[in-house]
């Protein structure tokens, strides 16, 4: 059984969405009431901008449930693609860590009504059917997650606690994503008082915890990029769509110097018409994972001048023939005066 | 007469004579329906019908030289606009096809040109042209017994090896088409995987080709003594198979060939064969007397030895989810054999050159280019050059549909 204390803690569940429909609330309601349920979607808001996990408050069920879908409004209602995401992540994050030491009778109960998925429980396995497995499993990268390289037998895998844990927090984050792409949703338009508030905790923490996001990733250092390179990351920071050539250039140079097809991924995040599935099958593509198997090398200068792509070449560029050139010199320096 | 007036004639027969039933798919109202016509080579698309008795109707009165349906199925399946359509979901489908399995014969009845720049060569046809580099390259193909048989025997290691123990698909969910030309389409019909994405029909593919398998992840360990603990024989999916190649190539190999996967170390297996396979088929498994040749060197045998069990799909039929595939009864345009719809029970028997011909009475007069040894039903022709011959219709429509003979009057 689902208790109010469990949708408290999963408010994500098909139970708490029944439950606020029967409220039969909207968000204009909560205008002028409900102050301490704003409070409360506000302060998820920021935690989710500041990459904490709050901590839910199991003496006030009600209010938990209430505030994560104030929360979510808010969050659609900014209509900041960026900041869908990144608490699309950061709700990921919080229910992973709940549900590795949840009891796993209700992993079961939590999979069947958040995502009517049939998992069973066998010895120390949790089993789920093969076709429940890959509707999210193929967003992860890492080999182990591979379907191949999973213990499979008759329609079913079987995973671990934390797999499944890790499988149904990335359902949670998928779907707030993806209803983010909802006509409704895009047409979302929030009460004039709420879009204040929420545009004031968004510009509070904004600016700072950009470059906290991209300090997470990692980073080569700035000065190690030729012009032409650094130059297109800014753009892209900037949220600037850029044309296909110059994204074939980023990807490629990015890959070449040892960066993950995950790290690539983050650059692309902040561009306009960034679709996430797209971007990292392209990525994937340039990587040599997928399609011809070639894993790509950056065009040379020669080919990035005529593109346009080349800018501000400075005198170490005059002596090159190639982006990774540049960076090999640079490195190669930076490792002599160590 | 022209050269494709006979063959018209023939399609038109053979469509008018077609029952409904025989025209059956599931949600028929569901699937985009498209056909080639003889008058031009353009596809004519996007359309869709309620009933049987509709698309029969249509199909008699244009007579398709290919005819196909949707592996999707659609809200309006007969909309251009891939939003308004309304894909709800797709069949599960593979595409086993002599084309992408260099099988030996090859060299006996296929040739390949690059259309760049006009190198040629015989046998299987490469990716990009050894000459030029282009891929431009055209093959010119021929249906052969022998590969057919090859394509057969892929049919039953996918599905005997891989859909029934590992994807638990129940037979009665698996229809089987021979697709008139080099190949099967294996239809899986299940509602489990309707839904799926491109993206976990990919892991499907990788799963049946051993793309990206990682036999560490499949219960190799240290043990705490230093031993190696792995994976039985008796164990299901990727876990167990890893174990059977690995017994099943140990038994087999010689020496020399495994001196060339693994080096000097080859000689330690060599010497305790017998020993090393008695524990794997042991009950536990044990891997213990391997300790001395490492993991390292076990997956590097793995690697090697899974070879022959791995499916040879077409793997982008397979992941693309709005495909147009060959309609079940209709006649392939290419050789005026019939696409056979088979259970899986019919399989075994089923000789594809005999079982799929349908002009069956008569005999018609024409002048050959140049063909290799062939068969259709049991009759056997060439290998001939500039010929005027009279032959079985069969044979006579499936050469003037290969575009290798003309009909003399």
């Amino acid at each position: 059984m689902l208790t109010k204390e469990d949708l408290a803690k999963y408010p994500f569940l098909k139970k708490a969405s029944e439950y606020i429909e029967s409220l039969n609330l909207s968000i204009d309601d909560f205008t002028d009431k409900y102050d301490d349920i704003v409070e409360r979607a506000l302060e998820r808001v920021k935690f989710a901008i500041d990459g904490k996990l709050i901590k839910v408050d199991l003496y006030d069920p009600e209010k938990e449930i209430l505030s994560y879908a104030v929360a979510l409004a808010l969050i659609y209602g900014l209509k900041d693609a960026w900041l869908i995401r990144r608490f699309a992540n950061n709700e990921q994050k919080l229910y992973y860590e709940m549900l590795i030491t949840e009891d796993n009778y209700k992993i079961i109960e939590i999979a069947k009504d958040g995502f009517n998925w049939d998992l069973e429980l066998i010895e120390d396995n949790f089993i789920i059917p093969v076709e429940q497995f890959l509707e999210i499993a193929p967003r992860f990268q890492a080999r182990e997650w591979k379907l191949i390289n999973s213990l499979l037998d008759k329609g079913k895998v079987y995973l671990k606690k934390v797999k499944i844990a890790r499988l149904i927090s990335e359902a949670v984050k998928n779907k707030i994503i993806k209803k983010s792409e909802e006509e409704e949703i895009k047409r979302l338009k929030l009460p004039e008082k709420l879009l204040y508030k929420a545009e004031v905790v968004k510009s509070k923490i904004e600016r700072k915890e950009i470059k906290e996001e991209y300090k997470e990733i990692y980073t080569p250092i700035k000065e190690d990029l030729p012009p032409c390179i650094s130059y297109l990351i800014k753009e892209m920071k900037s949220g600037k769509a850029i044309t296909h050539m110059a994204r074939f250039t980023v990807t490629s140079f990015l890959l070449n110097i040892g960066m993950s097809v995950e790290e690539v991924l983050e650059y692309f995040r902040n561009v306009a018409d960034f679709n996430e599935n797209k971007t990292r099958y392209q990525i994937q593509h340039i990587a040599g994972m997928i399609g011809s198997k070639i894993r790509y090398l950056p065009p040379k200068c020669e080919v990035l001048k005529s593109f346009g792509i080349c800018v501000e070449p400075n005198e170490l560029c005059k002596k090159i023939k190639h982006p990774l050139q540049y960076y090999k010199i640079m490195r190669k320096k930076k490792n002599e005066k160590i | 007469m022209k050269k494709y007036d006979l063959v018209l004639q023939e399609f038109k027969k053979y469509y008018k004579h077609l029952s409904e039933e025989e025209l059956f798919i599931k949600d028929l109202n569901k699937r985009e329906i498209a056909i080639v016509p003889f008058e031009n080579d353009i596809m004519i698309r996007h359309m869709s019908f309620n009933d049987l008795k509709s698309l029969k109707e249509y199909i008699e009165k244009n007579t398709p030289l290919h005819l196909y349906y949707s592996s999707a199925y659609y809200k309006e399946p007969h909309a251009t606009d891939m939003n308004v359509k309304g894909w709800e979901g797709a069949d599960l489908i593979f595409d086993v096809d002599a084309d992408h399995i260099p099988t030996n014969c090859k060299v006996d009845h296929d040739k390949w040109i690059c259309r760049n720049c006009n190198f040629q060569g015989i046998g299987h046809a490469p990716e990009n042209c050894p000459n030029c580099g282009e891929k431009k390259i055209e093959s010119i193909s021929w249906i052969c017994e022998n590969c057919l048989n090859i394509a057969k025997e892929e049919v039953f290691k996918l599905i005997d090896e891989y859909l029934i123990p590992d994807f638990g698909v129940k037979i009665g969910e698996i229809e089987i088409c021979f697709s008139g030309h080099r190949g099967y389409h294996i239809h899986v019909l299940s509602e489990n995987f309707k839904k799926l994405s491109s993206d976990g029909r990919r892991e499907i593919v990788d799963y049946v080709k051993g793309i990206g398998l990682e036999p560490r992840l499949h219960g190799f360990k240290i043990g705490s003594n230093g031993s190696i603990i792995g994976p039985d024989p008796k164990d299901p999916g990727w876990k167990g198979r890893i174990a059977r190649v690995f017994y099943e190539y140990i038994n087999k190999c010689t020496l020399e060939e495994l001196e060339k996967v693994i080096g000097k170390k080859a000689e330690i297996i060599i010497k305790n064969r017998e020993k090393i396979l008695e524990d794997i088929m042991s009950n536990p498994s044990s891997w213990t007397r391997l300790k001395k040749v490492g993991i390292g060197n076990i997956v590097k045998i793995i690697n090697i030895a899974i070879r022959d069990i791995l499916c040879n799909i077409d793997e982008r039929v397979t992941i693309d989810i709005k495909r147009l595939i060959r309609y079940p009864n209709s006649l392939h345009g290419k050789t005026g054999l019939k696409v056979c719809r088979l259970s899986y029970n019919d399989l075994e028997k089923f000789d594809p050159l005999k079982d799929s011909i349908v002009f069956r009475s008569g005999e018609i007069k024409i002048y050959v280019k140049e063909i290799p040894k062939i068969r259709i039903g049991d009759y056997e022709i060439g290998p001939i050059k500039d010929k005027e011959i009279e032959v079985p219709k069969s044979l006579g429509i499936y050469l003037l549909c290969k575009g290798v003979a003309e009909l003399l009057s």
